[in-house]
């Protein structure tokens, strides 16, 4: 698994390069690591997520990933790059409504070129839904669409697991479970997870920290 | 490209069926419209081209003569002495059948020994068959059509009841041909001695039909001299064709009005599908969809709505061509007095221009939704904060789009002459104006702000109405462009109405008219001026000349040395003009014929002769709503010495201005033409009314395909305000979690549509203006010649701006009853 080396990223939006959501942060994250991004809500946490996933560009400084700088690549390239090597699960879940939990999952198999085989039951079973195949998102609970978007978002085999705030709509019951499959699937397949949170009950299960204040990266180092 | 991702599209499309059937029906409707309108002007386009075989079949040339036609013996002399064979006399006169409703009929006498190669669809030994001889030997034997004779309700071996010049007539139907489709309607066929003998015209020939190259047209030009002159067949129906030609392009704007509010609705419609699916959007992006495919994906959508709007629109469009038809030949025939009689003649390119409009369109429509949609940065995509920022960032660019447009609109007007660059140019306009209209909706708001300012209702009305601009801009440019398009051409047709009211109060001075099918004469007139009553008579001669350039109308007039024509001279100094007039140095022409011939005042005119061509001054242009084909108006005594001609065709009759029209005096000038065949005495008030009875009937399709542009907007804005209002169920459970009720919230959803309606009612008033100002004083001089004043009135403008309210009005009616009765949590939860 290849390692994220970010340097000096800046984010401002508009013309106001004095008002930065992220200020000169730099670290790195090892492949296989569980890595926890922890701040308050509007603290950059997000932001530097995005910017480490590809979703937006940096105004300033550079991510790499293994080799490759993701500042030379385009548009094209850089989305061919999110489409093998990453999975992304969102606050919101973000399923596509119009399509059934089994084409939700068909959906990234699909975009690779990947043969179905017998996946998506196979990983509706790992995250507790079997048989839900032909269920649509809006007959599911809060809960069970995320594990659906973990599904999703594991199904294909990408390096990198990107989890922006993943349990901030459930309830604590829902939220340790979705924790624990998720990380727990990570660690058996040695994925990078990089999850963005400000429950600080799951930085017991992080092997690095980064905690974001005012968008600028404060503390960097192996969980506690 | 992954079937899943079409998939996501078409599930989306049916889980909205209220939308998606909207917009479908909008691309409906304005194919529809475009059809009918192809149609029904191909359809009248061969109508007249048929009628006009009819009477011309393969004819290249055509010998023709003065006011009372040629001397027969010119056909003797290119048959014998010159030695041409394909040549054939023809003689031609109306008629009417005497029983039953009155119709009129071209009664066509033929050489059936001449007609062979000519191919009219009555005429030639072989078409007649056994019943040949018959023809040509009876002496009031005539042929029919079969059509016709379906319509007649007559058969072979029946009589006929004719009235000809006034005097009933019966002739015996020898013989009814099979005719294809409309061809020989309304001809009568007969020998050509039998025709001389029913019209009154022995001796004489309407012209000579032939068939030859320019080389030999021209010798036989020379060979006659004196006796004839010889013109290009076409001349006459390519007049004809040209001047139809502007009414059919007019119709064609009109239609393509409908196109223009149908794509904005398919770009309305697919917009909104691109904001809705923009979280969907930004996770796909997220998952590694390309941005090509996300644009094929909107593309795929924008097919599968014009696809189904086109082949719902072709089968409505055939439909409607049906009764458009009927109108466009009642205002030919009403109109340019042609022979335009006919049924649907559906056309290929028709339906294949419903095809384009549709699908093309509805392409062309989503490519701009779908390139935006595709281009914003998968982060941006989850954020609606974006979305609104994108969308004022973008109303600066389609402010200046719309500002360009304008320009570019004026320079065409103002820069070129032509019918069809003066449409492009209206249409830029309206472009141009639609999209400034969001940023008018902006300003709107802006304005009302202070209003509200501590009113958190009126706050909520202000704010839904104008802060959503990625949905409401585009809804409010459609509907302010159909509006100003209803204020617009109703404006221009009152305009008109009024126009041609003044031109009749000005131009009807006379109390009473006489006309005949026969020809008056000065006997005639001198009776009519007699009774005590009567201060004076104007004697009128009406003659169509045939020239290389098609048909030309003369009106020579007479009058007493103390009288001027009521005629408004509009170039030229009317006083010259007039002074020129009856010193007969010159001739004056209507603006119709002055825009035909490309003359204006100190120009010249040739105006064929028996025996050359005289050549006039032009001193003045009038204006005459009477006939798109133009009048020449000279003094009658000019007219009579090139002529030759003494015969009346009107006598206008005065009344002294002490004594007033009553019953017993036109009793009395009724019997002073008893005894002219077909007299009728008539008076102004009768002729008021007709003219604007026929005003009124020609507009009649023009208010059609208007109020069809109005109902394409109107369903746009149904369908974008309510997908508007249906995308905010999370804010109105809010506030009905709030303690909003039920009656608030229709307060706050009424309001909301009811500001956006007004707003694009108040910015059509001045769109509407300036395109009644375009059609005025721009497209009708241009397609017709005709100038006409301005005639601004209330009531267009209220009614344009009380339809807009009012399709916003019942925009909101479903969204309102289903935010107040939907259960909040699920409202909240925005499932």
């Amino acid at each position: 698994m290849a390692d994220i080396v970010f340097d000096a990223l800046t984010r401002w939006y508009g013309d106001t390069p004095q008002r930065r959501v992220l200020d000169d942060v730099s670290g790195q994250i090892r492949g296989g690591e569980f890595v926890v991004v922890v701040g308050r809500s509007g603290s950059g946490k997000s932001t530097l997520l995005n910017l480490l996933g590809g979703l937006d560009l940096p105004s300033r400084g550079t991510v790499r990933i293994g080799d490759v700088d993701m500042a030379t690549l385009n548009d094209r390239r850089i989305t061919e790059l999110r489409r093998a090597r990453m999975g992304f699960i969102f606050q919101s879940y973000n399923l596509i409504p119009t399509l059934s939990v089994a084409d939700n999952l068909r959906l990234p198999l699909s975009l690779n070129g990947l043969p179905e085989d017998n996946r998506v039951a196979e990983w509706l079973d790992r995250v507790g839904l079997d048989g839900r195949q032909e269920a649509w998102p809006d007959q599911l609970s809060g809960g069970e669409q995320q594990r659906v978007a973990i599904a999703r978002a594991l199904i294909h085999g990408p390096e990198f697991i990107f989890a922006d705030e993943p349990t901030g709509n459930l309830d604590l019951d829902n939220a340790e479970r979705v924790i624990a499959l998720l990380d727990g699937l990570c660690r058996e397949s040695g994925r990078t997870l990089i999850m963005a949170t400000h429950a600080r009950e799951v930085v017991g299960l992080a092997d690095q920290l980064l905690t974001i204040r005012d968008g600028r990266l404060v503390d960097a180092g192996a969980a506690a | 490209m992954s079937p899943l991702l079409g998939r996501i599209g078409r599930s989306d499309l049916r889980r909205h069926p209220l939308q998606t059937g909207l917009a479908v029906l909008g691309v409906a409707i304005a194919v529809a419209v475009v059809v009918a309108v192809d149609m029904a002007n191909h359809s009248a386009r061969e109508a007249l081209r048929v009628s006009f075989e009819s009477v011309t079949g393969v004819a290249t040339h055509q010998v023709v003569g003065g006011p009372d036609g040629l001397d027969e013996s010119v056909y003797t002399r290119i048959r014998t002495e010159i030695g041409f064979e394909r040549a054939a006399p023809v003689v031609q006169g109306g008629v009417t059948v005497a029983d039953g409703p009155t119709r009129s009929l071209t009664l066509l006498g033929l050489d059936a020994f001449a007609e062979g190669p000519f191919q009219r669809p009555l005429g030639g030994e072989g078409g007649l068959g056994d019943a040949f001889n018959d023809l040509l030997l009876g002496e009031r034997s005539v042929a029919l059509g079969s059509a016709e004779a379906e319509r007649l309700g007559v058969s072979a071996g029946d009589e006929l009841a004719l009235r000809i010049d006034g005097t009933e007539v019966r002739v015996d139907v020898i013989t009814v041909l099979e005719t294809e489709g409309e061809a020989a309607r309304g001809l009568l066929l007969a020998d050509i001695s039998t025709a001389q003998s029913l019209l009154g015209r022995g001796g004489e020939l309407d012209r000579i039909d032939l068939i030859a190259d320019e080389r030999q047209a021209d010798a036989i030009a020379r060979a006659i001299g004196d006796g004839g002159r010889v013109v290009p067949a076409a001349a006459s129906a390519n007049a004809v064709f040209q001047i139809t030609r502007a009414f059919q392009i007019n119709l064609t704007a009109l239609s393509l009005l409908a196109v223009v509010v149908g794509a904005f609705l398919v770009f309305n419609t697919l917009s909104f599908l691109a904001v809705r699916r923009r979280s969907t959007i930004g996770v796909l992006r997220s998952m590694g969809v390309q941005r090509h495919e996300i644009i094929r994906l909107m593309l795929m959508d924008a097919v599968l709505i014009g696809a189904l709007g086109t082949a719902i629109g072709l089968a409505l469009g055939f439909a409607l061509a049906h009764g458009l038809v009927g109108l466009v030949l009642q205002t030919i025939t009403d109109v340019y007095f042609a022979q335009a009689a006919g049924t649907l003649n559906p056309s290929p390119l028709s339906l294949l221009a419903g095809v384009l409009v549709g699908l093309g369109g509805a392409l062309v429509a989503a490519a701009a939704p779908a390139r935006e949609a595709a281009a914003i940065p998968p982060r941006a995509a989850l954020s609606r904060a974006d979305l609104e920022q994108r969308a004022r960032r973008l109303s600066g660019f389609t402010a200046l789009a719309g500002g360009g447009a304008l320009l570019l609109g004026a320079a065409l007007i103002g820069f070129t002459q032509g019918l069809v660059p003066g449409f492009a140019g209206l249409f830029a306009i309206i472009l141009g104006a639609a999209f400034l209209a969001p940023l008018f909706t902006t300003l709107a708001g802006t304005a009302l702000r202070p209003l509200v300012r501590g009113r958190p209702i009126g706050g909520l009305v202000v704010e839904g109405a104008v802060t959503s601009l990625s949905r409401t801009g585009v809804a409010v440019a459609a509907l302010s462009v159909a509006v100003a398009a209803v204020i617009g051409v109703s404006v221009m047709i009152e305009s008109f109405r009024e126009s041609v009211i003044d031109w009749l109060e000005g131009s009807l001075d006379a109390d009473y008219y006489v006309t005949a099918q026969a020809a008056l004469d000065d006997a005639v007139a001198d009776r009519l001026a007699a009774p005590a009553d009567v201060a004076w008579v104007s004697r009128s001669r009406f003659q169509e000349l045939l020239t290389a350039e098609g048909p030309l109308d003369v009106w020579a007039l007479e009058l007493p040395a103390d009288q001027q024509p009521a005629i408004d001279v509009r170039q030229g100094d009317p006083a010259d003009a007039l002074q020129a007039l009856a010193e007969e140095r010159a001739v004056l022409l209507s603006e119709p014929l002055a825009a035909r011939l490309a003359l204006e005042p100190g120009d010249r005119v040739q105006l064929p002769l028996p025996d050359g061509t005289a050549d006039l001054e032009v001193a003045g242009v009038y204006r005459d709503y009477g006939s798109p084909m133009g009048m020449l108006l000279m003094r009658r005594s000019l007219y009579q010495a090139l002529y030759d001609d003494d015969r009346l065709s009107g006598i206008g009759v005065h009344v002294d201005p002490a004594a007033s029209p009553s019953a017993s005096l036109q009793r009395d000038l009724e019997a002073a033409v008893a005894d002219v065949p077909g007299a009728q005495v008539i008076d102004n008030a009768a002729i008021f009314d007709e003219s604007l009875r026929i005003f009124d009937r020609t507009f009649a399709i023009t208010e059609v395909l208007r109020w069809l542009a109005a109902l394409v907007a109107f369903v746009g804005v149904v369908s974008a305000l309510m997908a508007l209002h249906l995308d905010r169920r999370r804010e109105f459970a809010v506030l009905r979690a709030m303690g909003l009720g039920r009656g608030g919230m229709g307060a706050v959803v009424g309001g909301q549509s009811g500001l956006l309606g007004l707003a694009a009612g108040l910015w059509a008033i001045p769109l509407g203006l300036t395109l009644a100002g375009l059609l005025v004083f721009v497209i009708n001089r241009r397609a017709f010649g005709w100038t006409m004043g301005f005639e601004l009135q209330g009531m267009p403008l209220l009614e344009g701006v009380a339809l807009a309210v009012l399709a916003a009005l019942l925009a909101a009616v479903y969204p309102a009853w289903r935010a107040g009765r939907e259960p909040i949590a699920r409202g909240l939860k925005g499932e």
